[in-house]
């Protein structure tokens, strides 16, 4: 099989993803930390309703519709402004109005954003250390790789986020009204046209993803900082192979999902009772969050690998001397 | 064609069982029309023999006619009012009379005025005022002739069309309802619904040649045939019933069941179906199969040799309506069937086929009469014929059902769950026309009379309620009961204590909410201070408890409704205690010495469903954190996906409709 072929290069993706274990793990670390800030006041409001009540009992083995609805009842503004939780749960609320969310909601979105902004500096340091042909599982050398392409790669990060958000605007937030319209004559062109819309959103926003990992990677094997230098490469890198960089693409978002879905499936869930149980879903579950990691970070592997092999395959070849 | 195949099966029916055969109550308000579908304008040229027969003891110097369409006439209707104005001259209708006499005698229309009703809007034409020249006596025959024209609307409330689907509901002239203290009709009002005397009705359509055989009707298609270029005539003959609708479209497949519950009539089930909705259709003619069994059991035969189901297309506004032996169902391409539909809209609208069909209450004024107990009975039989059903989600045009852990209990409906809170504005007795908004006519009339009736049932018990609603439903067997009656055959049935129970529930705006607001339980100390008298008084210091256990409950009514409730002590070594409680006081204190109590639960059976905070209905005296442990887990690692998520799209989640 050549260097270049899509399972070599998801392999050599993973292989260098895992070299860069330490820094996976600090990533994990970032991860977990914001999640449990941003859930600890929910989960200690969780604790002063529910604990002396006997008749909350059932939430512990599961959802329970009729608990659920008591509890939004007696306490509305459990996960911020009642009427935008709505309006979001029933997929209408604007995208303009996520910034006046208030509660959990708000906060995770906060979180959100800031665990967007971090995850980009470190893909610089993670595209450094792919580049480099030494000290690849290196922290020291991560960190400073973080330093010096970090904005940089943040900067694509946020280019990136611009876009797949306009593609999420003019996809799936524009259409939407015209794709559900009562008046379409048949139920399948109602279903036809919004999964067509999520198709192409999809499409807008793997390209715009392959993009930025491309942009990443070049970004890290050229000596350059210039994030612009950087978008060029990536994007002239895409548009020359855009069906097999979307299919990279493809490949490392279901293996970052399958853990997950795995999880979600095979794993039981903690209905209260043994704490090393509990403890034990718990480190299963940072290592579902881990492998979605590591194939984000195994993306970035993939990128640098696939580029840095064609451009040594389009450096001039040593004359030969014909005798 | 099929429908005169299946003629000769109704001739026998009539043979064999000729108590079914109309004539079950005397007429009183008959229609002969005839009307002609203009496909281009959406509108219904029609003629009509209105026959009145006055069976009270009063007589009338006027008619009042409902002309139902004109709420869609323009934005100053008391309909519109209330209601988003639609965007384009589609979503306009009107019911126009071109003239209405006395059989053989003149022209009255000149004479005819407007009533304005209570919420006097002298705008509103939906209820007109015609004098007669001479008045109607008991007892005498009333023929009217009226000619109107019916311009229908772009599907809205139960009436209207889509593309070539059309559902004509309300279309025609129609009589107010005769009582004794003269006629009772109001302006159509957005949140309320209809009020008629029974009477029979012969109705000849006009339609466009390629629904012919695709016509359903209240009653039975008895005629078809190729009329004047281009169309079909259809002529439509109901008894025995007090409203006439009718649906068509060139694309219904049609399908016909015969259905004969054990030891109950037989009766023929017309399925007309859109076709993207196959899936559907076992669904449909299950749910009315199992249904017309079920009810018949419960509240006595259906009554009437055919049940026509209407599905229409998604967004044609014409989902989920009864009228006479026919209702509307809804299902969508992909309806997965965990979601219980359109199963549960068939069995809501089946039961209405007895409460508003044959027991025909005033739907304008006391609708929790009909919608109330249709909806309880319906979840009763969605529960026990299809199993719970499961919330049902939609993203991108695919439905998908969500299966939860715990479902809805038998009797307790999706939309009682999805109204947040009781409204507190109106008692369900008020007249719904009466009622703030739609939010109290509909939590009212559905969720918390349904509620009501399940919370009745389980404290006062089901048998006795059960049975008192079948005699309510037997007795009151085409006639026009009121609250009053049913709260008289709830008593007389079941128990004075069921009819209290309702009758309070339905007078009240107020909510139910019990809740443990203490439960303390520490050892008993012995007693300390001056103890004895003279010189026997000795000082005994205070000193800590030992052996058994003093603990004290209080539950408070913290709702304004009370009710009976059971408060349960759990003590350790597994003893249970349990008291009941009326819930007329606005607290009760329990105090009980003996072994360390755990925990005190009011109403642990949840019977009186209608309270509104289930959570505070105990309390522990020791913290158990497993609950919200549990939460915060799930919560954690949903919180470390999404941010997850962020990372690698920065997609935004929710937004996926
Ligand atoms: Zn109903």
């Amino acid at each position: 099989m050549k260097g270049e072929a899509l399972p070599v290069l998801w392999a050599r993706g993973l292989l260098s993803a895992a070299r860069t274990w330490k820094a996976l793990l600090v990533a994990l670390a970032l991860n977990a930390g914001l999640a449990l800030v941003v859930t600890a006041p929910l989960a200690s409001r969780l604790h002063d309703l529910l604990d002396d009540r006997p008749t909350a009992a059932p939430l512990a083995k599961g959802r329970d519709l009729v608990l659920e609805a008591h509890l939004f009842r007696a306490e509305p503004g459990l996960l911020g402004d009642p009427a935008r939780l709505d309006a979001l749960g029933r997929g209408s609320l604007p995208l303009a109005e996520l910034p006046s969310l208030s509660g959990p909601l708000a906060g995770l979105l906060a979180a959100g954003l800031l665990h967007s902004a971090l995850s980009g500096l470190l893909a610089g340091g993670f595209v450094g250390r792919f580049a480099s042909e030494r000290d690849r599982g290196s922290l020291s050398a991560f960190f400073s790789d973080v330093v010096r392409l970090g904005l940089p790669s943040l900067l694509l990060g946020l280019l990136g986020l611009g876009g797949i958000l306009g593609a999420f605007y003019v996809f799936v937030e524009l259409p939407r009204a015209a794709t559900l319209s009562p008046d379409l004559r048949w139920d399948w062109e109602r279903t036809g046209l919004s999964l067509l819309r999520l198709g192409a959103f999809l499409l807008a926003a793997g390209a715009i993803r392959a993009v930025v990992a491309q942009s990443r990677a070049a970004l890290g094997l050229s000596r350059s900082v210039n994030p612009l230098a950087a978008l060029g490469a990536g994007l002239g890198f895409v548009l020359g192979r855009p069906v097999k960089a979307l299919l990279l693409e493809v490949a490392f978002g279901a293996t970052a999902l399958l853990p997950l879905a795995l999880w979600l499936l095979l794993a039981p869930s903690f209905r209260g009772g043994d704490l090393r149980l509990l403890a034990a879903l718990v480190a299963g579950q940072q290592v579902v969050v881990l492998l979605r990691i590591a194939s984000r970070a195994a993306h970035l592997g993939a990128a640098s690998a696939w580029m840095r092999g064609a451009r040594e395959a389009s450096r001039p070849a040593p004359a030969k001397i014909e005798s | 064609m099929s429908s005169l195949k299946a003629l000769p099966g109704l001739v026998l029916l009539v043979a064999g069982l000729p108590a079914l055969a109309g004539a079950r109550v005397p007429p009183v308000a008959s229609y002969r029309i005839e009307a002609t579908w203009d496909e281009e304008r959406k509108a219904l040229a029609g003629r009509e023999t209105i026959t009145f027969v006055n069976r009270t003891g009063r007589p009338f110097d006027d008619v009042v006619l409902h002309l139902y369409l004109n709420g869609f006439r323009n934005t100053r209707s008391t309909l519109f009012r209330a209601l988003p104005p639609p965007s384009g001259s589609d979503g306009f209708g009107y019911c126009e009379l071109k003239r209405i006499a006395p059989s053989g005698g003149e022209d009255l229309t000149r004479r005819a005025t407007f009533a304005s009703g209570a919420a006097g809007n002298p705008d509103d034409r939906t209820l007109v005022r015609v004098p007669l020249p001479r008045p109607v006596a008991p007892g005498e025959t009333l023929v009217l002739e009226v000619d109107f024209e019916s311009r229908l609307p772009r599907g809205l409330l139960r009436t209207g069309w889509k593309d070539d689907f059309v559902l004509a509901g309300q279309w025609f002239p129609k009589l107010a309802k005769a009582t004794e203290a003269g006629w009772r009709g109001r302006p159509f009002h957005p949140f309320t619904e209809f009020f008629a005397d029974f009477g029979d009705y012969d109705v000849t359509l006009l339609l466009p040649a390629e629904v012919k055989g695709r016509v359903a009707v209240t009653g039975r298609v008895v005629e078809e045939s190729g009329g004047d270029a281009g169309r079909v005539r259809v002529r439509a003959r109901a008894e025995d019933v007090h409203d006439f609708a009718f649906a068509f479209s060139p694309r219904f497949e049609v399908k016909s069941e015969k259905v004969a519950p054990k030891g109950l009539p037989a009766v023929e089930v017309r399925l007309y179906l859109q076709p993207d909705h196959r899936r559907s259709r076992e669904r449909y003619l299950r749910a009315a199969r199992e249904g017309l069994a079920l009810y018949g059991s419960w509240l006595g035969p259906y009554p009437y040799p055919i049940l026509t189901i209407v599905d229409p297309p998604t967004g044609s506004g014409a989902e989920a309506m009864e009228y006479p032996t026919l209702l509307t169902g809804g299902a969508t391409w992909l309806s997965p069937a965990a979601g219980g539909e359109p199963g549960a809209v068939v069995l809501h609208e089946l039961a209405h086929q007895w409460f508003q069909g044959v027991v025909a209450t005033d739907e304008v004024s006391e609708a929790h009469l009909d919608e109330g107990l249709a909806t309880w009975i319906a979840a009763r039989a969605v529960t026990r014929l299809q199993g719970p059903p499961s919330p049902v989600l939609e993203a991108f045009g695919v439905p998908f059902a969500l299966r939860l852990s715990r479902p809805l209990p038998e009797g307790e409906a999706q939309d009682a769950l999805d109204q947040a809170v009781f409204s507190r504005s109106d008692p369900t007795l008020r007249e719904s026309w009466r009622a703030l908004d739609d939010a109290a006519v509909r939590t009212n009339a559905y969720s918390r009379t349904a509620l009501l009736l399940e919370s009745v049932a389980r404290t006062t018990g089901e048998q006795p309620l059960t049975a008192a609603v079948a005699e309510y439903a037997r007795r009151f067997a085409f006639r026009h009961p009121t609250t009053r009656d049913f709260l008289d055959v709830v008593g007389e049935v079941a128990s004075v204590e069921a009819r209290s129970l309702l009758e309070r529930g339905w007078a009240s705006a107020g909510t139910a909410d019990f809740a443990v607001t203490k439960a303390d339980t520490a050892r008993m100390r012995p007693p300390a201070g001056f103890l004895g008298e003279g010189p026997r008084r000795a000082w005994a210091a205070p000193a800590p408890g030992g052996g058994a256990w003093e603990s004290t409950v209080v539950v408070q009514r913290l709702g304004e409704l009370p009710w009976p409730v059971e408060v349960e002590l759990r003590f350790e070594g597994g003893h249970v205690v349990k008291r009941t409680w009326d819930g007329h006081g606005e607290w009760i204190r329990y105090r009980a010495t003996g072994p360390r109590l755990l925990s005190a639960v009011v109403d642990p059976g949840r019977a009186c469903l209608l309270d509104v905070n289930r959570l505070n209905d105990g309390l522990a005296t020791e913290p158990d954190p497993t609950a919200a442990r549990a939460w915060g887990h799930r919560l954690r690692f949903l919180a470390q996906n999404v941010l997850e998520l962020f990372a690698l799209v920065a997609a935004l989640p929710g937004a996926v409709r």
